[in-house]
Parts: structure tokens; sequence; C-alpha cells
């Protein structure tokens, strides 16, 4: 498993444009706000369709991410999914409605019934969790957690 | 002596089980061969299918279009099945490689273990069926119900992606609903590194660029289609039953690292992908209908036809697309305001938010923050600089007491892709140019132009490849090449105040010039090679019309010519309008060049084309026009007969 790991790595390494993070969901993390990283595709070649870095996942899933002991945990995939969509889940977190939030509260394991309610406590404290300008997806999701655990409804989807 | 003799014996007793093995290995491994021949396996389609056998028609007999040497277990794998297929029966018989990252080959090429084994109902004592872990934890995480046809629409900005682009996506059966942004997406591409310009197109038109099958999540196609490259997506949910979708990944298994020439026109991603559902159900003929080129979106009518739909094909608008129809549901000072708090010229929590109603501000506050991200992916301003004004502008949303979208989603088009009109046309046109009766024979393998049923098609957008009219000129007994064009781009985008986006066009081909000849009453038609472009602006005008005014250059080089060139700027304005349903669509047009280099001349066209619906395949249309050349003018009318197909 190391050895995929590691081979998973070196084809992360960056082909062309290379917008795949290696480190999304297991490093760092990325900023919000970034944008496209400034490359617009309006000249001849930039892209053809498909491969801004997502050529880089090849077919086995030793190239998708972290593995931790194995398997890909469930915290890692949240990780990931929100650090690759961070702007987006910005903006529908503070609306209060999308998507992606929908898909990002289905990975926290948010059950149905509690969604709206979800949806309505992130809303109303979007600007602690989004506390900077520069979080990454980790602070907002740590941020998160240290503020579910305070609520009575939603204080069991705080895992940290 | 003994003591080697006992040596020897000992040896024998370790050794004589392993050749017992390999010789009832080598038996049954005959046996095999000898049935699959009977069966005559090799011939199967669904063989053919597992190696990407495709005939060709300048090889005789066909070859697989896959280019790696490692999809072969025969040295003649590529071309000879039987041989192939011989050499997979014999490696399932071999001992697992030593190296720990390679598998065995019943797992290596478990979609060919899987069919050769029911085709030849391998005996499980004899040839063991091995686990095969490392796809077992793949097909675990990918866990699929279903699969979807997914089409990103023409992009033209890019010539890659002018035709649009298809893609799979692996449905999972969630508990508690879909969420498709977490499905996984199966693409075919190709691999251009950091190419561009004229080497780009020709490398990829030639095959010499490399294709590779990968998976990645489909947020990330989401991302670069709808956001970036602000297309629109069309997902059609494929009838395919488990089995077939198992059947799938298994292939897509053996497809790793797998090299394929990409080759732009006929083996690109759209007929890959049709491989691969011919592959999960073998019944389905699909490659086949594509002889010589496929087009993505007829990619995605072979497969609708053929492998059904489960209920309708879902929209899924760009950013871009979202962002134009919310601003259509602002008011005026409501467009203004967010456009002031998108560059920062006032803040989200200014006085003048303040005096608009929660609706309003809620509207006002989402559209200022979707600009700005709009201005961030499109490079026009940089991050570093505008993150607090994002941050900004979404915690005064959030502060908003609006729960929700401020708008309703965006209409689907009327016309899915799918249902668009087909994509070669050909034509059979009669009238008089120049007091002379033509008949013209017209054939565009593709696509579409302003005038052609737009329902399906990308709105404003024009491509046009290799579009050929012959023409026949019945008195004079004249037959010649009137027009070739090689290539034709146009996008029309209306202008509005916020986005203020160019309009721009672009054609190159082969065109004729009617030239007088000294001492001839009559023109003499000549032929000139002409490039020629467009920028410009285009206005929505009530009722679905279109104004657009273009500015212009022209070159054309051609023998016929006083120093064989002509260049000039020129102009051109038209109006396009068509009935509701779009039985009828009209466009009016004036176009002047004056070439005031090489053969210097004013030249100037102006009229009317209308198309006339008559059935889901053909068509009327009536050309007037009305012409200046080289100091002579004269008219044309024609009508014509058009069939798409």
């Amino acid at each position: 498993m190391r050895k995929l790991l590691l081979v998973a790595c070196l084809l992360l390494v960056p082909v062309g444009a290379a917008f795949a993070d290696p480190d999304i969901g297991c490093g760092p993390g990325t900023s919000v706000w970034q944008g496209s990283k400034g490359v617009m595709p309006k000249v001849l070649g930039a892209t053809t369709n498909g491969s801004f870095g997502f050529q880089t996942f090849g077919i086995s899933f030793g190239t998708l991410g972290c593995h931790q002991g194995g398997t890909v945990t469930a915290d890692a995939r949240l990780r990931m999914f929100a650090g690759a969509n961070l702007d987006r889940l910005a903006r529908e977190m503070a609306v209060g409605e999308g998507e992606v939030l929908a898909t990002f509260a289905h990975l926290k394991g948010v059950a149905q019934t509690d969604q709206p309610a979800f949806y309505a406590f992130s809303k109303a404290h979007f600007a602690e969790i989004f506390a900077g300008d520069d979080v990454t997806e980790n602070d907002v999701i740590g941020s998160l957690d240290r503020l579910l655990a305070s609520d009575e409804q939603l204080a069991v989807y705080a895992k940290s | 002596m003994l003591r080697a003799h006992r040596a020897g014996l000992a040896l024998l007793c370790c050794l004589a089980p392993l050749a017992a093995r390999a010789e009832a290995n080598d038996a049954y491994l005959a046996a095999l061969i000898a049935r699959s021949r009977e069966l005559r396996l090799a011939d199967a389609p669904q063989w053919r299918r597992l190696l990407h056998y495709h005939e060709s028609w300048f090889r005789i007999g066909a070859t697989s279009s896959a280019d790696a040497p490692g999809f072969f277990l025969a040295p003649t794998g590529r071309s000879d099945a039987q041989a192939e297929l011989e050499a997979t029966l014999a490696s399932f018989f071999a001992p697992p490689p030593s190296e720990p990252d390679r598998e065995p080959a019943q797992c290596a090429f478990i979609a060919r273990h899987h069919w050769l084994a029911a085709e030849l109902a391998f005996d499980p004592q004899r040839l063991p069926p091995r686990r095969c872990p490392r796809f077992e934890a793949w097909y675990a995480e990918l866990d699929p119900s279903g699969i979807t046809f997914v089409f990103p629409e023409a992009f033209l900005n890019n010539p890659a992606s002018m035709f649009g682009h298809t893609l799979l996506r692996l449905d999972t059966a969630v508990g508690e609903g879909r969420h498709d942004l977490i499905s996984w997406a199966i693409n075919f591409s190709g691999a251009t590194g950091n190419d561009g310009g004229p080497l780009y197109v020709m490398k990829g038109m030639l095959g010499f660029y490399p294709g590779y099958y990968a998976i990645g999540p489909y947020y990330e196609k989401v991302k670069e289609y709808g956001d970036w490259e602000s297309r629109d997506i069309w997902e059609y949910r494929l009838d395919l039953s488990r089995a077939e979708i198992d059947l799938l990944l298994m292939h897509l298994w053996e497809l790793q690292g797998i090299r394929f020439d990409y080759y732009y026109f006929d083996e690109n991603c759209s007929w890959q992908l049709l491989g691969l559902l011919e592959v999960a159900r073998p019944s389905l003929r699909l490659t086949e209908r594509f002889p010589l080129w496929v087009i993505p979106a007829d990619s995605v009518r072979a497969a609708v036809e053929e492998a059904g739909l489960v209920g309708e094909a879902v929209y899924r608008p760009s950013t871009t697309t979202q962002l134009r129809d919310a601003v259509r549901h602002l008011t005026a000072p409501e467009r203004s305001l967010a456009l002031r708090i998108s560059t920062g010229e006032l803040a989200p929590d200014a006085d003048e938010l303040g005096a608009l109603a929660t609706r309003g501000r809620a509207a006002v506050l989402t559209v200022a923050y979707d600009l700005l991200r709009h201005e961030l992916i499109a490079g026009e301003v940089a991050r570093d600089e505008t993150a607090s004004r994002a941050r900004a502008i979404l915690v005064a949303r959030s502060r908003v007491d609006v729960q929700g979208s401020s708008f309703p989603a965006v209409p689907a088009p009327r016309v899915p892709p799918h249902e668009g009109h087909a994509s070669a046309r050909f034509a059979l046109r009669a009238g008089y140019e120049d007091q002379r009766a033509f008949v013209d024979l017209r054939a565009r393998p593709s696509l579409h132009d302003w005038l052609d049923p737009q329902g399906g098609y990308t709105r404003g957008a024009g491509v046009q490849f290799l579009d050929t009219t012959l023409r026949w000129y019945p008195e004079q007994e004249q037959v010649r090449l009137q027009e070739l064009v090689a290539l034709g781009l146009q996008s029309l985008t209306t202008w509005d105040p916020l986005f203020q986006p160019l309009s721009w066009r672009f054609d190159t081909g082969i065109r004729t010039r009617l030239q007088p000849e000294a001492g001839q009453s009559d023109l003499d038609p000549e032929a000139v090679w002409r490039t020629h472009g467009g920028v410009g602006l285009a206005f929505a005008l009530p009722r679905d019309a279109t104004l657009y005014g273009f500015a212009e250059a022209t070159l054309d080089a051609g023998p016929t010519l006083a120093r064989d060139y002509a260049l000039g700027p020129g102009a051109a304005l038209g109006l396009l309008v068509g009935s509701e349903n779009d039985r009828w669509r009209a466009h009016a047009y004036a176009q002047v060049t004056r070439f005031a280099l090489g053969d210097r001349t004013t030249w100037l066209r102006a009229g009317v084309e209308q198309r006339l619906t008559l059935g889901p395949r053909t068509a009327l249309e009536l050309d007037t026009a009305f012409e200046r050349d080289f100091g002579t003018s004269w008219g044309r009318v024609g009508l014509s007969w058009n069939l798409y197909f």
C-alpha cells in the first residue's frame, strides 16, 4: 500500500497546467478564493477537453489522495471535496443552499432531517467559519466543528 | 554414490508434483485452445471489442486501435485475434509475477478472463479463479449503480472543444439520494502538454498525441467545463444493467495506462466511449456507424438511440449562464449596485444597499459576488487584491435573512443537443447569378450555421468544416468548384452592460469572385483562397432577434488577382430574425471590403437568406443577393433544398 501511495504521489507531479493540488485533503490545504490560479484557457491549445490535471488521476485510486491505513477515510473524503470546491462552498453557505453545500453536508454525515438546520446554522455562523481571507478547508472544517459542538441539535456532527 | 542418488531422489520428489502440475496445465491449456477454435471465439464480436479491433479503410483486415504493447500478450496480438486469445489463455496459467505491484494476468485482464471463463466454462479445479484484491478495492470505491453520458457543449475559443466533448459518469447509489458531484467521471483525452497554435492542431489531427483513460471526481469536470470554460453540460442517464456496468468497469481496469493514439476526427473521446459501451453491451453497434469521423453530439445521439435513456436529459447550466440569467432578474438600479459592489467601489454594507428590501439586498449581494468570481476566473483581477472583498460580500449576504437562492433555476433550452438537426447537410440549389442559370450541389460534413434550425446547438455559434459547393452552369456547360470552406467559425454573444462580450468570426477557404474579362461581356468566375475574420458586437432585440456589426479584414490569394493577392479592411452589419417555433429564420446582411493592397477594389454584398423547415430532416432556403466587385454589379437568387443526415 505504501508503495502505491509513493507511486501515486509521483504520478500526481503536475502535468502541464497543474490544477490538481497533490496535498488536497492531507497536506496544508488550499486557500479559498483562488479562482483558477489565473490561468484562463483563451489561447489555442490550452486545454484539450480534459487535461487540467485530471489525467493525473490515472485509473486506479492510488492517485486519489490520502490513504490513511489503506482506505480513503470519510474525513479525507470530506477534506478533499471541501478543498477542491472551497469557493463554491463559501458562496452556498452564505446563501444557505446549493449542490456543493448539500454534498458537503452529506459527506459530513448530516442526516437528511437535520440538513435544513445545518444550512441555517452554517449561514448564521458564516463569518466565523470562514474567519479570514486565507482560510483553507482544514481551517473551515475546524471552525465548523468547534461551533457545532456547542449547538444542541447538531453537536453530534462535530467530529474533530 | 548412494548419497548422490538419495539427493537426486529427494529432488525428484520435490520437482515431481511441480512437473505433474505443469503437465496438467499444458494439457488443459491445449484443451481450452482447441475448444476456442471449435467455437471460433476469436471471431466473436465481444472478443474483438475487448481487443479494440476495428476495420480500417486503409488496412486489410482488422487491427486494434490500442497502441501500447502492454495491451497485447502475443507478439502479433495487435492484428491476430486468435494468437492473442491463445496467449491470453496461456497467461492465466502463468505463476503470479514476483513484483508486488504487478497483478497476475487473470486480474490485469479481468474482463477477458471473465468472458473466456464463461464461454469456455473454465474448470475451477484445473484453472482456479484468483482473487483480485486491487480490482475489488477499486470497484468497491466506485460503487456504481448507473452510467450517465455527459456532454459539455461546444466551446468555440478552442478548436479541440469546438465540437463539444463527451465523458461518462458512474452514478453511485447513495442511501439518501444521489450526489452527482462526488460521482466518478471516466474521461478519455489526449495528453498534449503545452503545445499550442498550428502545431497543436496538426498533431491532434494526425494522431501524434497519446490518449489515455482517466478517472476522477465529477466535480473536477463540472469545475473545468462549467466554471472555467462556461460550457453548459447535458447529462444523459443510460439504461445499462448492473451486469453491463460491471463488464464496462472490468474492461476499464484493463485499459489502465494503455495508450491510444488520439486522432481528433475519428479516434477521439467520443469514439472511445462508444467502444466502452459496446463492450458493456455487445449487441450495440455504435462505432461502426462512424467510419470516417465522429462528432461528440452525434455520439450522444447514437448512444441515446441505441442504449436507451432513463428519464430526461438533465441540463446543468454553467456558472456564466446562471449569472447572465440572474442579471436579467435584477432591475437596472440593482444591476448597477451589484457591479459597484463587485468592483469594490461600494462597500457591501453601504447605505444604498440598506435602502433595498431584504429580497433585493440578497439578490444584489449574490450577483455582486458572482460577478467578482467571474472576473477572478477570467484572470481579470488578482486573488490577493480581491479575496477580502469576496469574503466581505459573502459575510454581508450571510447576514441577510433570506435563506436560499434569490433566483429560479435557469430553464433548460427547449431542444436538448441530441434532438438538434443532424450534423451533416446536403443541399441542391438552383438559381441565377449574373443572368446565368446555375445548379449547385453542396455538401457540408459538419456542422451548423446561423440559419440552420437552432435547437440543440449553442446559441449564436456556427462551425463549418469542409463546406463544399460544386456549381454547374447548364448553358455554358461549365462545372467548377464554387466554394470550399475549409473552416468557418462564428460566435455571436449578445451584449449586456455587465459582461460586454465581443462577438467574432473567422473563415478560410476557396471562394469564387466574378471578374470582368477584357473583350467579354460576361463576368468570369475565378477562384481565390479567402481568409477572413471579424470582431464586433451583437445585440439582442425583441422577439429573439439579433443585430450584429463586425469590423473585418479579408485576405484573398489567387493567380487571377493583380499581384496574386488582395488585402483590405471591411465592415459587416446583419440582422437575424426567426419565428418562435424556429420553423422560419431569416438573415439580412450587408458586407463591404475595401481591398487596399494587391488587387485594389471594393467588394460589396448585401442580401437576405431565409430558411423554412419542411420536416425533421429537410428545409428550404431562399437567398437573394446583390453583389458588386471589380467595378461591376450583379444579382443572385437561389432556391435550395437541404437535407440533414
